[in-house]
């Protein structure tokens, strides 16, 4: 196997990676927090990729104007989400199994109400011309210029926002609510800010995911959050649930690793794919169940 | 400064305070103290907040405090270590004393306090960067008194600051609440051990199945023969 191939997936995988780590931290902010899991965090991650491909094919928009509309829809709705299900949800019945449906309803309602609209097929995500760039280093290296950007971007974000959960107050607070909400109150935290502020967060890098995902794919469609949240909700598992980096590393962990395994199997293989995060799930959970780094909430 | 008057409250349909009557003064401190499910926790948590009183008044400086939310509470200069102690397990002991002082304005205060809780604990100086959850059962306590402190309260309430820690912890601990006390804080204290809760307080109350069995000066409950018998062991 030649080195130029492997470092060719590599990069893949730390662009697909990237796509998935900023997708799991809003599964393992709002677990730690609300001890619940946000089935339909794959939805806001579609619809912040639908308001991008609208506002950009149909208004005209920039792409980077299409890529704060993302974010303002993906957060739009991420609020809305707490606000019209979980809020209530959790007031009247904070049983784990009420709170599980309410999430899967939540997220099978969205994803159909889009396919309503916009119907199931897949529609062209407009990247700009200038990301379709290649560079070809002197090795003979192929870079896309996308995926240098989704890499440095996601590099930028995990930092500002490791570097918040540690040492602002409020990112601290968050931390302490994950841990023992009762004594947080105490001291005077306010749990519905924390929650909303993790809601907000979390919404915020999946819509920035979704616009990865967008010009790395090419595409969007109603359904796109599906199997990609499920992979971002395992990155979280593994990454000790609230653990934020942790999230992010394990991200990167399963997006190399589903690339590499499959670059390095036959072709007639590439369908087994999926199998690739099912099999690493099982492994850790069989052997580590808290995950690979530790969980940010009170073990029982 | 605390009053509590005819305060009914209860889980549910069950109801486990049947009429409270207590207050605590400026600069005393008041133990409370009974047998395990008297209501003293209960009692604990109509003052914080965390449970809503379905009967009478809790006031605080003259005020009604029944219908502020727990996470308001601290900013009327109440503060609660918790029973059970509930330290922030994953975060570092200076990250539990920072999330103390959360709600403090003004970085001078917050420094004036965490040095006072560093110097007054100097155990939580030598383990600043340790994570709560390795301390011993004995640091934890000190460091959710230490945690309550930090917002220079004027009503410190301390849930069974002895519970589950060896005597000659629980003296040293002791010594501190003494301590803060001195310092101007009025304290009200929920104890089981009776004996402790009598020697370091001035004023007590005896509860028991969810009603104030008896109240008085502590030095006197001290030699009260009920107290004696059921309490104290003497035969």
């Amino acid at each position: 196997m030649n080195v130029l191939y492997f470092l060719q997936q590599l990069i893949n995988g730390l662009s697909y990676g990237s796509i998935l780590a900023l997708l799991a931290i809003g599964y393992t902010m709002i677990y730690g927090i609300l001890g619940l899991i946000n089935f339909a965090h794959g939805e806001i991650f579609m619809i912040g990729a639908f308001c991008s491909y609208l506002l950009v094919s149909f208004s005209g928009a920039s792409f980077w104007t299409g890529l704060l509309g993302a974010v303002g829809g993906s957060v739009l709705i991420g609020l809305l989400i707490e606000k019209l299900v979980y809020d209530p949800c959790l007031k009247k019945n904070p049983e784990v199994l009420t709170v599980f449906i309410a999430s899967f309803g939540a997220s099978l309602g969205l994803r159909n109400l889009f396919v309503m609209i916009f119907g199931d097929g897949r529609r062209a995500f407009p990247t700009p011309e200038y990301l379709e760039g290649i560079i070809i280093t002197e090795s003979g290296l192929f870079l896309n210029v996308k995926d240098l950007l989704i890499l440095a971007v996601t590099l930028i974000l995990l930092v500002v926002v490791t570097l918040f959960i540690k040492y602002s107050r409020i990112g601290t607070a968050m931390r302490a609510v994950a841990y023992d909400p009762t004594a947080a109150q105490l001291v005077g935290v306010n749990s519905k800010t924390v929650v909303l502020l993790a809601f907000i967060i979390g919404s915020a890098l999946a819509g920035i995911s979704a616009v990865s995902y967008g010009i790395s794919f090419g595409i969007v469609n109603p359904s796109m959050g599906y199997l990609i949240g499920l992979n971002g909700f395992i990155a979280a598992v593994l990454g000790g649930i609230g653990n934020v980096p942790g999230a992010a590393i394990s991200g990167y962990i399963i997006g190399l690793g589903e690339i590499l395994f499959v670059a390095f199997l036959p072709p007639a293989w590439s369908a087994v794919r999926p199998l690739f995060v099912w099999a690493l799930l099982f492994i850790i959970l069989f052997i580590k169940p808290s995950g690979l780094f530790r969980p940010n909430v009170k073990i029982q | 400064m605390l009053k509590i008057k005819n305060v009914v409250a209860g889980y549910g349909k069950a109801e486990v305070l049947h009429g409270i009557e207590l207050y605590v003064d400026a600069g005393e401190v008041v133990a409370l103290v009974g047998p395990n499910g008297a209501g003293k926790t209960t009692t604990i948590r109509c003052v914080t907040g965390q449970l809503p009183i379905k009967q009478g008044l809790v006031t605080y400086k003259e005020k009604d405090i029944s219908q502020i939310p727990a996470y308001q509470i601290v900013n009327l200069g109440i503060c609660c270590s918790p029973e059970g102690r509930n330290v922030f397990g994953n975060l570092s002991v200076y990250e539990n004393l920072k999330m103390g002082g959360y709600l403090i304005h003004g970085k001078q205060l917050y420094k004036e306090q965490l040095e006072w809780v560093y110097s007054l604990f100097p155990k939580l100086w030598e383990r600043r960067d340790q994570l709560a959850e390795s301390l011993s059962g004995g640091e934890q306590q000190m460091l959710a008194i230490g945690r309550a402190i930090m917002s220079k309260p004027s009503l410190l309430l301390l849930d069974e600051p002895s519970l589950g820690l060896a005597p000659v912890v629980v003296d040293q601990i002791y010594e501190k609440i003494e301590e803060i006390s001195h310092e101007g804080a009025s304290i009200l204290l929920v104890e089981q051990n009776v004996r402790l809760a009598l020697e370091i307080s001035s004023r007590a109350y005896v509860m028991e199945s969810g009603q104030i069995r008896l109240c008085g000066k502590s030095s006197e409950l001290e030699k009260d023969s009920y107290i004696e018998q059921t309490y104290l062991g003497v035969k």
